[in-house]
């Protein structure tokens, strides 16, 4: 649809240098670039508002400036960052003005299909209820949607955007962006989009151009930016490629500086805070730790500096159920306020076990490991917890702090040797690990969880093998002491 | 659709078109019966007849009223109309181009160019095509002016802000102002003529001029009728115009040409007459909307109406003796162009 050879162009030098890019109909491209990059005049050299110096623009393979105004106003619309109208028009006339390259004869009125067109795009926008109000004293969320309804009016078959969400909050920027991604879907529109958000411009584009200092890089396929690479060249910062929830679009997050300034290594001495009654056991952290757990609360991945375990009876949890009190989180969640724990930095289990049968086993690694690991025998019965024909209650839970930092799959790497290492100590003491474990939620659960501060520049670092046989061997060691020391409980 | 709305807006705005027609009607008519020489309505409306039917209505009225009606208070007041329209029509076109509220032919400094194209050709007496001399002389200055006043804004790399706008035409204006100034110091006994176009005065001038001032005023107005639509497109400014499929360069061209056309004629049949072309405009918005369509013919209507009124206060308020009427118009332009400015800036105030 639109084809761009060796075009060079800017206002005093050349801000864009030999670019080539063609754009197929119905495509969404988003160009990224830092400030100066020569985005806008990429733009404005492919809209014709500036004449090229060198090369050429094509338009559905015919040179720009062989169109006249009016036909290539047929062909694209623009949507300009932030326009200021002179005049209190009404939003009905705003959108109106898109119309204006199908009206024919001197006195411009709208036809039947003029008003159409018009009604559409309002309806579209969702400004019906809004047309009669002065443009001027809308929010700036819903000028943009009115110039959006006064670009579709138009009817052209591209539409260029010059960062359009530019001043919008983010629900506006969504909304937007829907709004086009909708459009290009069932209307088949081309756009070219410059956006200043890599995120957003991750999520709905088809391709990305990467303008940097006037010279173009193509991704064509969206999943080459999952490698941070191109991204971390064209910012000269550093960007983390993180994994969308729900969509399979590369998403990224930024990294303070900061962030590398506190290194101290933790001294396991004064580290944390441990408050263990006949309520609760709770190890409170001096900073915080990404955890990957499936703790009741707090569940998957997050950052918590409260670690917790709520001891409930029998008799208790029966009452929950009679009471109706249906899921564990609720009943957490009502726990952590009770006992003055902020929520949003916790991570609970609740446990029927008595918590004087909890062990704890810390060690302090050589830096920049530290563990602390909790063992915790959750039964009510300690006796009949060692009988090996009542297996569902072989319960053992693991906590396992770090200090440094580990990737995702070194989580689930870590959690995988602890794992084993536990079952390894069970095994010795005549333990087979429980059946389906955790299947009824309301059920005692296994907690299994692994807790690193993500300081520092990487455990991984200093050597895989034996960052992860440090980890067997203090969950080994921790699960056969906690054994050993409810089995003298018992003997007693 | 909502066809209810559109049919109801549609007769809200033929009866401003009737009412507006019907004040000019009546502002002329007025304007014709309130003079220091008292001639009866029946009078006047018999002269018209006579004179309009070509003498097949016979009248009994004596032949100094009718000199009196049809010689020198007819002309003068259809020429403060069709002035008054000229002025208003600009202003909003100026206004609409630059997406400026407060451009006219005055702030724009085409009034003084024009004023100093005509003060010339009375000064060196000029004659090249006769009567044409003139209005021809005051239109380039009025174009002149106006380029200089462009570049400027141009120069000042602040773009075409309203500030430096408005800033460009107060020193375009100051400088032609000093020019006709030594002009006037110079001379001798063309100060009187001189004088006269500066101050902007209606008396005295009879079909001839009106017959000067029509086709450039005909031609303007319709060349700015023809571009409503691109008046409207441009409120987004000349970019975005081009977007939308507006030839910006050509258009603007035509409609500068059109507007400078309308008003360097006003200006040279009438002098420099200040704020017509202002606050003209704004009202016409006010009652109206922005849109270009209807802003163009009613500013006209009530521009010309606006003017005919002045010029009727002018000539009586110190009756005999008269005022000029231009500064009947800054009177009472000048606080309401105070009020549109401090509006403005409140309105700018709250979208920001």
């Amino acid at each position: 649809m639109i084809e761009a050879r060796q075009l060079s162009g800017g206002y005093t030098q050349f801000n864009v240098k030999e670019v080539n890019l063609s754009v197929e109909r119905g495509q969404f491209v988003a160009i990224l670039g830092p400030n100066g990059s020569g985005k806008t005049t990429l733009l404005k050299l492919l809209s014709g508002a500036l004449a090229p110096k060198k090369g050429e623009v094509l338009l559905k393979g015919k040179p720009l400036n062989r169109y006249s105004t009016k036909e290539k106003a047929k062909l694209i619309s623009v949507l300009g960052q932030e326009e200021q109208v002179a005049f209190d028009f009404t939003v009905e006339e705003v959108v109106a003005l898109g119309r204006y390259p199908h009206q024919k004869g001197w006195f411009g009125l709208l036809s039947p299909q003029d008003r159409k067109k018009i009604e559409e795009a309002l309806v579209m926008t969702r400004l019906v209820h809004l047309r009669h109000h002065p443009f001027y004293q809308l929010s700036g969320g819903e000028k943009q949607r009115v110039l959006l309804a006064k670009a579709l009016a138009q009817e052209a078959e591209a539409l260029f955007l010059d960062e359009p969400t530019n001043h919008l909050d983010i629900n506006f920027t969504i909304e937007m962006l829907d709004l086009l991604k909708t459009w290009q879907q069932s209307k088949g529109l081309t756009i070219v989009a410059i956006l200043h958000d890599v995120n957003v411009a991750a999520l709905y584009a088809d391709r990305l151009a990467l303008m940097q200092q006037g010279q173009l890089q193509l991704v064509e396929e969206i999943d080459q930016l999952k490698d941070a690479g191109p991204l971390e060249q064209l910012y000269t910062m550093k960007v983390e490629p993180v994994v969308h929830p729900r969509l399979d679009r590369p998403q990224f997050m930024y990294t303070s500086q900061q962030c590398f300034k506190d290194n101290k290594t933790l001294s396991l001495a004064d580290a944390y805070q441990l408050t263990q009654n006949k309520h609760f056991f709770h190890l409170h952290f001096k900073v915080p730790f990404k955890v990957m757990s499936n703790c009741q609360w707090g569940s998957g991945i997050r950052w918590a500096r409260h670690f917790c375990h709520f001891f409930l009876s029998h008799d208790q949890r029966d009452a929950d159920w009679r009471k109706g009190i249906p899921r564990p989180e609720e009943r957490l969640e009502g726990l952590l306020h009770q006992w003055g724990i902020p929520p949003h930095q916790a991570a609970g289990a609740i446990t029927y076990a008595q918590l004087e049968h909890y062990v704890l086993v810390e060690k302090q690694v050589e830096s920049p490991l530290l563990a602390v690991i909790t063992v915790a025998c959750p039964t009510e019965d300690v006796k009949s917890y060692l009988k090996a024909s009542v297996p569902e209650n072989k319960l053992v839970s693991v906590m396992l702090f770090i200090d440094g930092f580990l990737d995702d799959g070194a989580l689930v790497q870590g959690l995988i040797v602890a794992e084993q290492a536990k079952s390894r100590a069970m095994a010795e003491q005549g333990i087979l690990p429980a059946k389906a474990n955790g299947a009824n939620e309301n059920q005692d659960r296994e907690i299994m969880m692994i807790a690193v501060t993500q300081r520092g520049k990487g455990t991984m670092d200093s050597g895989v093998k034996p960052f992860y046989q440090t980890v067997d061997q203090l969950v080994y060691q921790a699960v056969k002491k906690a054994l050993l020391s409810v089995q003298s409980v018992v003997k007693q | 659709m909502h066809p209810i709305s559109t049919k109801r807006e549609i007769s809200g705005k033929v009866w401003i078109y009737v009412l507006a027609l019907g004040l000019v009607v009546a502002i002329g008519l007025l304007a014709l019966l309130v003079s220091s020489v008292q001639v009866p309505v029946a009078d006047i409306l018999f002269i018209l007849l006579h004179k309009l039917s070509g003498g097949q209505i016979s009248i009994n009225v004596p032949n100094n009223l009718v000199t009196i009606i049809w010689e020198i208070r007819l002309p003068r007041v259809l020429l403060a109309l069709g002035v008054g329209a000229g002025l208003a029509v600009s202003g909003a076109a100026f206004q609409g181009l630059l997406r400026n509220p407060l451009a006219d032919p005055y702030t724009l400094g085409v009034s003084s160019g024009a004023a100093l194209g005509a003060v010339l050709v009375i000064f060196f007496k000029i004659s090249l095509v006769s009567f044409m001399t003139l209005p021809f002389f005051a239109i380039a200055g009025g174009l002149s002016a106006l380029v200089l006043v462009f570049g400027l804004t141009r120069l000042s790399r602040r773009g075409t802000s309203i500030e430096t706008l408005v800033l460009a035409g107060i020193i375009v204006s100051a400088f032609i102002g000093s020019l006709i100034s030594l002009l006037i110091a110079l001379s001798g006994e063309e100060l009187r003529g001189i004088l006269y176009w500066l101050f902007g005065s209606l008396s005295m001038r009879g079909w001839r001029y009106l017959a000067l001032y029509l086709p450039f005023f005909v031609v303007g107005t319709v060349v700015l009728f023809l571009h409503h639509r691109e008046l409207n497109a441009l409120a987004f400014g000349e970019e975005a115009a081009y977007h939308l499929g507006v030839d910006v360069k050509r258009k603007r061209g035509l409609i500068l040409i059109g507007a400078s056309l309308v008003s360097g004629a006003a200006v040279a049949v009438s002098g420099t007459i200040g704020f017509v072309g202002l606050i003209i405009p704004h009202v016409v918005r006010l009652l109206v909307g922005p849109d270009h369509k209807h802003v163009l013919p009613l500013s006209m209507l009530l521009g010309g109406s606006f003017l005919a009124v002045a010029d009727m206060t002018a000539r009586t308020i110190i009756a005999p003796q008269e005022l000029p009427v231009g500064v009947i118009t800054a009177l009472v332009g000048a606080p309401v162009f105070a009020f549109l400015l401090l509006r403005a800036n409140g309105q700018r105030g709250k979208s920001s």
